[in-house]
């Protein structure tokens, strides 16, 4: 795509298409002053990296990935100044709030959420990609960069883990519900 | 609960569903896709024929081509841009490998001449036996020049013929060249008068010999020159300006190798230019000359472009110019017989525009290297390396030292591949202006000037003192001169020594590095996503105790780190503390039986805690009445010295904070205060015999909050606090001393050159900072191994 006045037009038809969901999946995950950066950078990158980008469908979830590693990268730096900060000698917390603690929730939603800390980073994202951007299997490997296979897989033990950490056991017969979601994800 | 509830109801805590409004703090399209065109900038190429020329603009247009107004517009630019710090472009940090590998080849330092104010405008060229050629001037006066040839008597330069080239003269060297029997060509203005162009003449000089035991002069009165290259039957091609209500361009056919005449061909260039600068010229394979030039420049209202001008015919009967303003090429490399020229844009990236083809029908735009964090970069220069990839050498100011005596520095860039899809660097040393060529069977040689601010303002005039300033080389021989490599230059510059056993443990960017003997090697020893830091050896190196948030969560922003312990491999990893709260900054007791740390509970301030290995039996050493942080234990056992909260509010945002160096008994008891001085006073590190303890302060920097603190420096006490003195009065930061095992020096980390890197200094130099391993960078926590390599 990068090169002539045609492949702007095609990319900007692009960002008109994809802004939305990837400003909203930054802002999902980061503090507000680093949602918007993020944000712009997706799209940077993809721009120099048009020539790997899927078309059709398969292209917001192949941003999605792309913001997923820039969503890494920025928090390593947040990460990499509260270190700064230690050395200094400073005492005091940074708080940065999460952009989950915004909405107002029931106590079984707070009690996901706080579970869902407990997970590790890989699962907690492969859930929000499945609730918060709905994605279906095929289009969270393509954001993952794994088979379709191993997504159903990974979401799998990540809600199993959920599901031990909010002690929320699973009923019978309801195992075969949730696998005719997990199939009914691959549509 | 199966997991479609699940999924359902962990939907429904989404803030920003899709059937919500957009976030209120999101960036409407419109703000977003500008801020996207600006990060990928203005960097393809669009080709279009060239039209005449429209009405030029009123005399008294500079001859920006001329290289001092170049350098003024440069340096100009670059002390606009050093004013209001907060207004610069947002700074990157440069891809570097870290992991250096000393390769089979060796960078050198070599001094080619050192009498009175010498070595500018150098251009580096290499004769076809592989000698190094230099082209250059001295400066004798505010605005006389002479022009000079060094010439190496081998490749290695072991020896070096400096002559004269010319009386001096008013003007400035304009470009050189090697004909192919490797007799040099350059181009100077005389009388350049006030710097328009119609009051200068452009003089082509062409050596008999390589020797150059005689020139042959052509001149073009009221011109001014542009760039030379060789034309494929061996004659020298130039482009020069002329004025004539208005500038034109041309290039300049010799009409034979000595340039007794020359044909002249009118290009016509489609814009108004307020200013043409960093001209290049090129002969492509078919004979056809390039023109790569700038036009607006670094401040300029209209901006800065590149722009490329090819002739279509060797007699460029017609052109097609190109100009630089969309985004890049990616992905494309250009043939090593084709031109390749680095180009600085707007003082912050350097770019390569190569040909890509025969014709140079495409170019391909190539962002090499960013500016990092505190520095400019003023001007860089490529080459194609034996392998295909690029090679470039970088001249780059810290923001720090940016006045006009500031200390430069050339930086060695090297593309890992063709297309530079990745780089390493290296510093090879001080320098201004730069120009690099290759060597026929690898390897580089790069020209600069060292030792004198870039321009020569007045009072010049004091032309046989030596080392006012310097025409050096840098210079590495062979297929192995990696930027990884230039580690060795600093021990070739005759540099203090790392002593050979020296193991100097680090971490840098959240994983931990062993730095080997002599600074040219380091390991990884940790390499996970989390934040791995602090590392301190144990007293008989072999463990390294470091803390980590490996176990940290964002639920608790990463806060919760842990202390372990691994060898000094980096294997057998176990962990020490485990626990919600974060603990921070091991240190040993001398017999390896305890560690300190200090931890933070959501509820309680820094405290420090005693834990005992084998047991895991912990003390709390210190209370809440004195917040406590960065311990460091005694080499006698005996007590511990910290860094405690005096009073203050020491958050980021915090005003008057005061931090000192307490000294606390191991059972608890005697808490007293060794420092007592303004701002913060921390990271107290004993010297192997217990007599001193170095630590860094910032009682030099009258900020009141952290944030704006910026200058650091290391100061050294006697164990009892009694007698103070300062090691380093630098205006950046020292900070985060370590002693080496047998107490003579001292590692710490300094932005000296702009980045953080590690420096040592000893008391047999007077504390003169010495920079080590200097392609590590962002290196925090050293700590210097007790017995030398493990």
């Amino acid at each position: 795509m990068a090169g002539g006045v045609s492949d702007r037009a095609l990319f900007r038809q692009m960002f008109e298409e994809n802004y939305e969901a990837i400003s909203r999946y930054c802002h999902r995950r980061l503090p507000q002053a680093d949602a918007n950066d993020v944000a712009a950078q997706v799209f940077a990158v993809a721009w120099r990296r048009a020539d790997s980008m899927p078309r059709g469908d398969q292209t917001l979830p192949w941003l999605y990935g792309v913001a997923r590693n820039e969503v890494r990268t920025s928090r390593r730096s947040t990460r990499r100044l509260t270190a700064l900060r230690i050395k200094l000698g400073g005492q005091a917390k940074y708080p940065v709030p999460g952009p989950e603690t915004v909405v107002v929730r029931n106590a079984e939603q707070e009690l996901l959420l706080e579970a869902l800390a407990t997970l590790r980073p890989d699962d907690q994202e492969i859930l929000r990609l499945r609730a918060y951007e709905r994605l279906t299997f095929p289009e969270v490997a393509v954001a993952l960069g794994c088979s379709v296979e191993a997504a159903k897989k990974r979401s799998s033990r990540a809600m199993n883990r959920l599901r031990q950490a909010t002690g929320w056991s699973e009923p019978q017969g309801a195992v075969e519900a949730s696998r005719a979601i997990q199939e009914g994800g691959d549509e | 609960m199966n997991d479609a509830k699940m999924l359902e109801q962990f939907a429904l805590t989404d803030a920003y569903a899709p059937e919500t409004d957009m976030p209120a703090s999101a960036w409407s399209r419109d703000t977003a896709f500008s801020e996207i065109e600006r990060r990928i900038g203005m960097q393809t190429q669009t080709a279009k024929t060239s039209s005449p020329p429209p009405p030029m603009r009123q005399r008294g247009w500079l001859i920006a081509a001329a290289a001092f107004a170049v350098v003024i517009l440069v340096v100009g630019a670059v002390i606009l841009l050093a004013q209001p710090a907060d207004e610069l472009p947002p700074a990157t940090t440069p891809p570097t490998t870290v992991v250096s590998d000393a390769g089979s080849s060796s960078w050198e330092t070599v001094v080619l001449d050192s009498v009175g104010v010498t070595g500018q405008q150098a251009t580096v060229l290499v004769s076809s036996d592989g000698v190094p050629v230099v082209v250059y001037q001295r400066e004798v006066a505010s605005d006389e020049a002479v022009v000079k040839l060094a010439r190496c008597v081998d490749p290695a330069c072991s020896d070096v013929t400096v002559i004269e080239l010319t009386d001096p003269v008013r003007g400035r060297l304009g470009g050189a060249v090697l004909l192919p029997d490797d007799s040099p060509v350059f181009l100077f203005t005389e009388s350049g008068g006030s710097g328009e162009i119609s009051e200068g003449t452009l003089v082509v000089s062409v050596c008999s010999d390589p020797a150059c035991s005689s020139l042959s002069d052509h001149r073009i009165a009221g011109a001014s020159p542009m760039g030379v290259a060789v034309q494929l039957d061996g004659a020298p091609v130039f482009a020069f300006l002329t004025w004539d209500d208005g500038p034109l361009l041309y290039f300049g056919f010799c009409d034979d190798r000595d340039c007794a005449s020359h044909t002249e061909t009118r290009v016509e260039i489609e814009e108004e230019f307020s200013g043409i600068g960093n001209p290049e010229v090129r002969v492509l394979p078919d004979g056809s000359p390039v023109l790569f030039f700038d036009s607006g420049g670094p401040g300029s209202a209209e901006g800065e472009t590149r722009h490329l001008l090819v002739c279509t015919d060797p007699a460029c009967t017609s052109t097609i110019t190109s100009d630089f303003v969309e985004p890049p090429i990616d992905g494309a490399a250009t043939p090593s017989d084709l031109p390749l020229i680095a180009y600085v844009a707007n003082l912050e990236v350097v770019h390569l525009i190569g040909c890509l083809d025969e014709h140079c029908v495409e170019a391909s735009v190539l962002d090499v290297y960013r500016q990092f964090e505190g520095t400019v970069i003023v001007a860089a220069d490529a080459v194609i390396d034996t392998d295909r990839s690029p090679f470039l050498a970088v001249h780059t100011i810290p923001l720090s030292e940016l006045t006009m005596d500031g200390t430069h520095q050339i930086l060695a860039v090297d593309c890992d591949d063709p297309i530079c899809g990745s780089v390493s660097t290296g510093i090879l040393g001080d320098g201004n202006h730069v120009s690099i060529a290759v060597f026929p069977d690898g390897g580089f040689a790069v020209a600069t000037q060292t030792g004198r601010p870039i321009l020569c303002l007045e009072d010049c005039v004091d032309p046989d003192d030596t080392d006012l300033s310097t025409l050096t080389l840098y210079l590495c021989l062979g297929a192995g001169c990696a930027a990884s490599a230039i580690s060795d230059v600093a021990t070739a510059a005759g540099s203090v020594e790392t002593p050979r056993d020296a193991a100097i443990a680090f971490s840098t960017e959240g994983d931990i590095y062993i730095l080997g003997p002599e600074t040219t090697t380091s390991a990884k020893l940790t390499d996970s996503p989390s934040w791995d830091g602090a590392p301190v050896w144990s007293p008989d190196g072999t463990r390294i105790a470091f803390h980590s948030d490996r176990n940290a969560t964002e639920a608790d922003e990463f806060q919760n780190y842990d202390i372990y312990i691994m060898d000094a491999d980096g294997t057998n990893v176990t962990q020490v503390t485990n626990d919600p709260a974060g603990e921070f900054f091991p240190e040993w007791s001398p017999d390896g039986t305890r560690l300190v740390f200090a931890r933070q509970s959501d509820t309680d301030d820094r405290y420090l805690v005693i834990v005992e290995l084998d047991s895991n039996r912990e003390f709390r050493l210190t209370d809440q009445t004195r917040p406590a942080d960065l311990p460091a234990w005694s080499p006698d056992g005996s007590s511990i010295a910290f860094s405690g909260r005096t009073s203050g509010d020491c958050s980021w945002e915090g005003t008057d904070c005061n931090v000192n160096i307490y000294l606390i008994n191991v059972d608890g008891s005697d808490l007293t205060q060794l420092t007592d001085s303004n701002g913060i006073n921390a990271f107290p590190a004993w010297s192997p015999d217990g007599r001193e303890i170095v630590f860094h302060t910032t009682r030099n920097d009258p900020s009141s909050t952290i944030w704006e603190i910026s200058n650091w420096d290391i100061y050294v006490m006697s164990h009892d606090g009694v007698e103070v003195s300062a090691l380093t009065d630098y205006a950046g930061a020292d900070q985060m001393p370590s002693w080496s095992p047998d107490g003579k020096t001292i590692v710490f980390q300094s932005d000296r050159t702009g980045i953080p890197r590690l420096y040592t200094m000893t008391r047999i130099n007077g504390f003169d900072a010495t920079l080590i391993a200097p392609d590590i960078q962002r290196a925090e926590f050293p700590d210097w191994s007790p017995i030398g390599i493990p």
